[in-house]
């Protein structure tokens, strides 16, 4: 890791069009400015790290029967597929009952 | 095509319908190749599976089906990435996460939705700035604990 000390209104310049300056400190925190293109995204470290974590539970080891118990607790489950949903039946992969899978 | 799958066994699969995550589902950057499930018609509830990975798939809903009034902007950027021409073809979900043997905890993903253009089948995982939704937003409101005494209640009943 490449550390360096600036000072109040110094600036940093990355790849020649990623432009970062610090504007202000206050005790432990501080504030800093950045010009980049729009295409480069920026995140602070701990949301990108809460939608990953998010990410992992949802994934991890769930079962077809906890999303059907989910289902369960829905008062309206009989409620027939609304308007948006519909949208998605173009692009939705509908599998083939498989009899293999119950032997 | 064939792919396997963890939960749904092998199953066949159209080319056509497999989308192309161009910025990675966080936490899964080594893959980008999904495809929606529907393993129950008329559920809110489908999945989104991995075309590489067989365990890796992740339950997925709609916010609106749970009268849940939810916006976002997405950024000139995005739409930009995804190709799309038009607001009509951009379809969003979001990823659902139910703790094992806790269906009333389970809580769905607002700050991270998965934004697809139904066109080309190209989708990635938005970041949300500048918003108060949140990444675990309960999906059934309510304490846990007083809907299991009601239900017991219910039950005597």
């Amino acid at each position: 890791m490449l550390v360096l000390t600036r000072k109040t209104g110094q600036k940093l310049i990355l790849n020649d069009n990623i432009e970062i300056v610090i504007l202000e400190t206050r005790g432990d925190a501080v504030k800093i400015g950045i010009k980049a293109p729009k295409e480069v995204t920026i995140y602070r470290e701990e949301i990108y790290e809460e939608i990953k974590k998010a990410n992992k539970q949802a994934s991890n080891n769930v079962l077809i029967s906890d999303v059907d118990k989910a289902l369960n607790l829905l008062e309206n489950k009989k409620r027939p597929v609304d308007d948006y949903l519909s949208k998605f039946s173009a692009i939705i992969t509908t599998p083939q009952k498989n009899k293999d899978l119950n032997k | 095509m064939k792919i396997n799958t963890s939960r749904f066994g092998e199953i066949e699969i159209d080319e056509n319908l497999i989308f192309d995550f161009i910025e990675p589902i966080l936490g899964y950057e080594h893959l980008s190749k999904y495809v929606l499930i529907d393993n129950m018609p008329d559920s809110p509830f489908k999945w989104l599976q991995s075309a590489e990975d067989v365990n890796i798939a992740f339950p997925v809903t709609f916010p609106g089906y749970f009268g849940l009034n939810y916006q976002f902007v997405i950024p000139e950027e995005e739409t930009k990435k995804l190709g799309l021409s038009g607001i009509e073809d951009l379809l969003s979900m979001n990823i659902v996460c139910i703790p094992p043997g806790n269906p009333q905890a389970a809580t769905i993903n607002l700050l991270g939705p998965l934004v697809i253009n139904a066109v080309n089948k190209k989708a990635l995982q938005l970041v949300l700035i500048n918003t108060n939704h949140t990444v675990k937003h309960k999906l059934f409101p309510g304490n846990a604990q007083e809907n299991k005494e009601a239900e017991k209640v219910e039950n005597k009943v």
